[in-house]
């Protein structure tokens, strides 16, 4: 069995991923975003569904996002 | 005003910053660089999906619709980015931009300023607007749309945003371009 540490991939990542998303970007032979090709059961969806939903809520009650007018949003990205 | 100087300067500063903020701030220099150009860049695509689900999505381009395609091109070529077809890349930093169109598809009433946390601003599409592109891009392409992933994204940013959506105006939409199958359910 190989062992590999946290450090070692975390090293292997900043050493080479930027280099490695520039080549993807330039040799990718469509520049439209790949979609995952494995469909989330109904559960998974709406498991994300809640999620998501309680994400937007918490910054809203965290005031990271507020509605300042009819179309136009203070927003916090943090 | 923003200057290419200060542009050149982000660059070098956001790249250690999380992608989403680097994004985001880049986008409101750009902004605020284009505005005294009369020009209004619109984020479209991933990266609203990814503002109007907090960060839950995640895209690596920066699609902006805008006049001035030209402009971007003289300034993103200044500031060292590399074009690949329609699309500009800054490796360094690790960004991606597009300038698709200069026509928002949809309405410039519903559009959205945000204010970052440092004042500065960008404008993004409606809410209703991005859900109708996700559906209408696999509306008609697709067996079985429902089960593509942006059919997915769609539905959760209506769950998300529900009760400040113009229902009336996503109804309208979704019935003329004819998708209103799919989202009737909602």
């Amino acid at each position: 069995m190989r062992t590999i540490t946290l450090e070692k991939i975390d090293n292997n990542i900043n050493e080479n991923r930027t280099r490695a998303n520039a080549i993807i970007r330039t040799s990718s032979r469509t520049l439209c975003r790949k979609k995952k090709s494995r469909t989330r059961t109904p559960g998974e969806v709406k498991a994300l569904n809640e999620i998501s939903i309680a994400r937007w809520q918490k910054a809203v009650r965290a005031g990271k996002v507020k509605k300042l007018g009819k179309r136009s949003m203070y927003y916090d990205y943090s | 005003m923003t200057t290419v100087e200060d542009l050149q300067e982000a660059l070098t500063y956001l790249k250690d910053r999380p992608k989403f903020e680097r994004q985001l701030e880049f986008t409101a220099l750009l902004t605020e660089y284009f505005k005294c150009k009369g020009i209004k860049p619109i984020v479209v695509g991933g990266l609203s999906v990814e503002i109007y689900t907090r960060n839950d999505y995640h895209t690596h381009d920066i699609d902006l619709v805008s006049d001035g395609w030209n402009l971007y091109n003289d300034l993103l070529t200044k500031l060292g980015f590399t074009r690949t077809e329609r699309e500009w890349y800054h490796v360094e930093s690790e960004m991606a931009i597009e300038v698709p169109s200069n026509n928002l598809e949809g309405s410039l009433d519903h559009v959205f300023e945000l204010v970052l946390p440092n004042g500065k601003t960008l404008y993004i599409i409606g809410i209703e607007d991005i859900i109708i592109h996700r559906i209408e891009g696999i509306a008609f392409t697709l067996k079985y749309p429902k089960e593509d992933e942006d059919y997915e994204w769609a539905y959760r940013m209506f769950l998300i945003h529900k009760n400040d959506l113009d229902l009336d105006y996503l109804v309208e939409q979704a019935r003329k371009l004819n998708i209103y199958h799919l989202i009737e359910e909602w």
